[in-house]
């Protein structure tokens, strides 16, 4: 399926300022990479430790006009006025920050409603009730308006997805004994951006997991310790692995997971294969109960019907998925069901799920399966095999 | 990756930094600090969180309480692995999505309700309001500032860890030199730059890279091209890496196949090192960010289009020179000894560019360079004074 990207800027433009004037506010300002992109607006992939000194920051009007504050000017997106492009402001600092309230007076009127992803360090001792700005929740307004994916998005995602699931095929053809995480990072990286990534959004995740919690990682609530970043340990024969891995296209987050044996010749234990169909009949009450208009408590309780513990503690059933790896809506948490009753699933949702099924002492199975909501019901947007775990599984 | 080795006391290193900030604390009175910023809960707990790219929403990941003296870091999975070895599990606390239970963490957060002047580093509009809840006779206010100026003053393991980050940047770049020729795509260099990183045990980076042949633009070149390069192109070569948290990045302008650079590169090559030299020449104590901005201007080059000297550390640690802010928000900014700044020189004219970044010591003997990257092809071809015939005439 072929992306438009100027449909896709277009259409997710007119989402925000539709949330916008929902929220009455006069307009927006974006430090987040993720809302950096969902405008259309690029920069270098860079780490958290630097994506804030080296600030990208976006103003949107309701009209839809954009204004930018960036060094990597060549990053605005087609149609934005040339002079509504400035240089970068550094708002960590007082300084910084009155001038950005400056220029957000000039261009907004005198004390505008603005809404705000995140409020930089600069500006914390300027929040009083003098403030020349209104500032409201930026979340109100970017969560809605991300909830529903386009067509393009979806093409984005799926793409994505591809390209993370064809790197691990051969991740999955080097993981012998002997193999250290960090080398199958190494693979796992050089594979996805021959094959297209734009960038990486996680340190790739090869969790060495033993069969009972007892021998785990420490954890804060006793559960598996999932995810440990990777290290340069090396896997043995038998070697439960719980992957996971994120890749970006063109700004849409894939994710993929898999449970892995280390061995030549891979071969489950009856118990694990067990844990492995319980897994599929759960994905399979997911796919018949998720659908426009249920509730995301809905789905949750159709799997709880099935597997009363459905996943890890820290963790939840699903997560939402698009310019960020993990966004809205999230099923399945530590809020209160009955406050998921409020969460309505619609159309155009992409979501993906991780259900665990453990037993302890004996291990367990975790995937991951990237789903979208259709005007019927859901469509499975991953294509991946279950190896070693499916029947007459080549592996 | 784990801390444990290579010529570091991370321990100590630890304890040193999480001194400095309860000093400061000390010094403006501040109670209890909550950090949401990756870098500084890295700063003052040497907390290891699994590596992403995107930020998360500012909610704090990382608290300092000075009438306790203790650390308390959040697990974003349930895993304490990376909790530095001298925090307890007490000082290790969970998340949850119910804004009840967030409110009741960190209400729990021994000294945190208590606190009558609250240090932050950033902030959400929600989370500004659970604060009112869980603390409301709390004064909140910016330690953004102060974080800064601790950070940027390094204590010799940070050098030391800094080395070993521009050590793997370069390993990496280098691979990539290697891999340089004609046919191969910015996308196939970018692929062996991160797969060297993590061959070398440190999946993460700093900045992804920059892989791509220089255009005469006024901003310096990013990101990679999916087009195969062709013989006789300047390809810029860069990134960092982080080790430890710590940022190394360097960046280099090769020059792709067997043809000999043209003296056009050449040129760009002799103005891009002599503006250079200067510039890291002149990272001196006591030197300001608008005294560097006067040194470019005095090389005739035109002004630049984003910050060319900046600090580095844990991460990007604040523009210092050649800011969006003009020269008044420069003048604030002044080096002193133990800080370590990238100095990233973009030489351009209507034929091509030339880029470039080092990583540079500020000490008390005058400035270091801690990058030790040859600057390959271009820089090992004899400047012509005239345009050899078996050279193009133009770049492009």
């Amino acid at each position: 399926m072929g992306v438009d990207f100027d449909r896709m800027r277009r259409e997710r433009r007119e989402s925000l300022t539709r949330s916008l004037r929902a929220a009455d506010a006069d307009g927006i300002v974006l430090l987040s990479p993720s809302n950096h992109e969902y405008v259309g607006v690029r920069r270098p992939c860079t780490d958290a430790m630097r994506v804030y000194y080296e600030p990208t920051l976006v103003a949107l009007t309701t009209d839809g006009e954009i204004h930018l504050w960036t060094p990597y000017p060549d990053g605005a997106p087609p149609g934005v006025t040339p002079d509504h492009v400035h240089r970068e402001i550094d708002v960590e600092v007082d300084a910084g920050a009155r001038l950005l309230e400056d220029e957000l007076v000039e261009a907004f009127g005198q004390r505008p409603r603005l809404a705000i992803d995140e409020i930089p360090g600069g500006l914390v001792d300027r929040l009083g009730s003098d403030a020349r700005i209104a500032w409201m929740d930026g979340a109100v307004v970017t969560q809605p308006a991300r909830l529903r994916k386009t067509r393009d998005e979806v093409a984005c995602l799926t793409r994505a997805q591809r390209i993370n699931e064809e790197a691990i095929l051969d991740v999955r053809n080097a993981l012998r004994p002997g193999v250290r995480q960090t080398e199958l990072s190494a693979l796992f990286l050089r594979r996805a951006f021959e094959k297209g990534a734009t960038s990486s959004c996680v340190d790739p995740i090869w969790n060495l997991t033993p069969l009972d919690r007892a021998h785990q990682t420490p954890t804060l609530n006793g559960d598996v310790g999932f995810p440990v970043a990777s290290d340069d340990r090396f896997l043995r024969e038998g070697d439960l692995i719980l992957c996971d891995t994120g890749l970006v296209w063109e700004g849409y987050h894939s994710d993929y997971g898999a449970t892995w044996l280390c061995s030549d010749a891979p071969r489950p234990s009856p118990g694990l294969r067990d844990c492995y169909r319980r897994y599929r009949d759960l994905m399979e009450c997911v796919y018949e109960t998720l659908r426009p208009g249920c509730s995301a408590a809905d789905v949750t309780r159709a799997v709880m019907q099935l597997e009363p513990s459905f996943g890890l503690d820290h963790f939840y059933l699903a997560h939402g998925v698009g310019c960020d790896a993990a966004e809205s809506p999230f099923l399945g948490t530590d809020r209160r069901l009955e406050d998921d009753d409020d969460v309505e699933i619609v159309a155009g949702m992409t979501m993906v799920f991780e259900p665990v099924v453990w037993e302890d002492g004996i291990g367990g199975f975790r995937s991951e399966e990237l789903v979208v909501v259709t005007e019927t019901g859901c469509e499975r947007l991953s294509n991946h095999d279950y190896a070693p775990f499916d029947e007459g599984s080549p592996w | 990756m784990r801390e444990d080795r290579v010529r570091i006391d991370f321990a100590s290193l630890r304890a040193s930094r999480r001194d400095r900030v309860f000093a400061a604390m000390e010094r403006l009175d501040v109670d209890v600090c909550l950090f949401g910023r990756e870098a500084n809960g890295r700063y003052l707990a040497g907390q290891r969180r699994l590596w992403t790219s995107n930020t998360r929403a500012w909610i704090p990941t990382c608290i300092a309480v000075r009438a306790t003296r203790r650390v308390h870091v959040m697990a974003l999975g349930a895993s304490t692995e990376d909790a530095p070895e001298d925090l307890g599990a007490d000082d290790v606390f969970g998340r949850s999505f119910d804004p009840g239970t967030t409110s009741a963490i960190y209400a729990a957060v021994p000294g945190l309700p208590d606190a009558r002047r609250i240090g932050v580093d950033g902030l959400s509009v929600g989370m500004r309001a659970m604060l009112d809840r869980i603390c409301p006779d709390a004064e909140v206010v910016g330690f953004e500032a102060t974080m800064r100026g601790l950070r940027r003053k390094k204590l010799p393991a940070e050098i030391a860890c800094l080395r070993v980050a521009v050590a793997i940047t370069e390993s990496a770049l280098q691979r990539t030199a290697d891999a340089l020729r004609p046919g191969r795509t910015g996308a196939e260099l970018q692929a062996r730059f991160l797969e060297r990183i993590a061959e070398l045990g440190a999946p993460t980076f700093g900045v992804q890279g920059t892989f791509r042949v220089p255009r005469p633009t006024t901003s310096p070149p990013w990101g990679f091209s999916a087009d195969g390069f062709a013989a006789g192109e300047p390809v810029v070569l860069a990134g960092a890496a982080l080790w430890s948290g710590y940022e190394g990045p360097v960046g280099r302008t090769w020059w792709c196949g067997d043809v000999r650079p043209r003296s056009t590169a050449r040129a760009r090559f002799d103005r891009w090192q002599r503006v250079t030299r200067t510039v890291v020449d002149a990272c001196r104590p006591g030197v300001s960010g608008a005294d560097l901005d006067d040194v470019w201007a005095a090389t005739g080059e035109p002004p630049p289009a984003m910050p060319f000297v900046y600090g580095v550390g844990l991460g990007h640690e604040g523009p210092i020179a050649g800011s969006g802010g003009g020269p008044a928000i420069d003048a604030s900014q002044v080096l002193e000894s133990g800080m370590v700044v990238g100095v990233r020189v973009w030489i351009h004219d209507d034929g091509g560019g030339h880029f470039g970044e080092e990583l540079v010591y500020v000490s008390s003997d005058g400035p270091e360079l801690l990058t030790t990257m040859s600057h390959g092809p271009i820089a090992r071809a004899h400047a012509l004074a005239v345009p050899s015939p078996m050279e193009e005439p133009d770049d492009r």
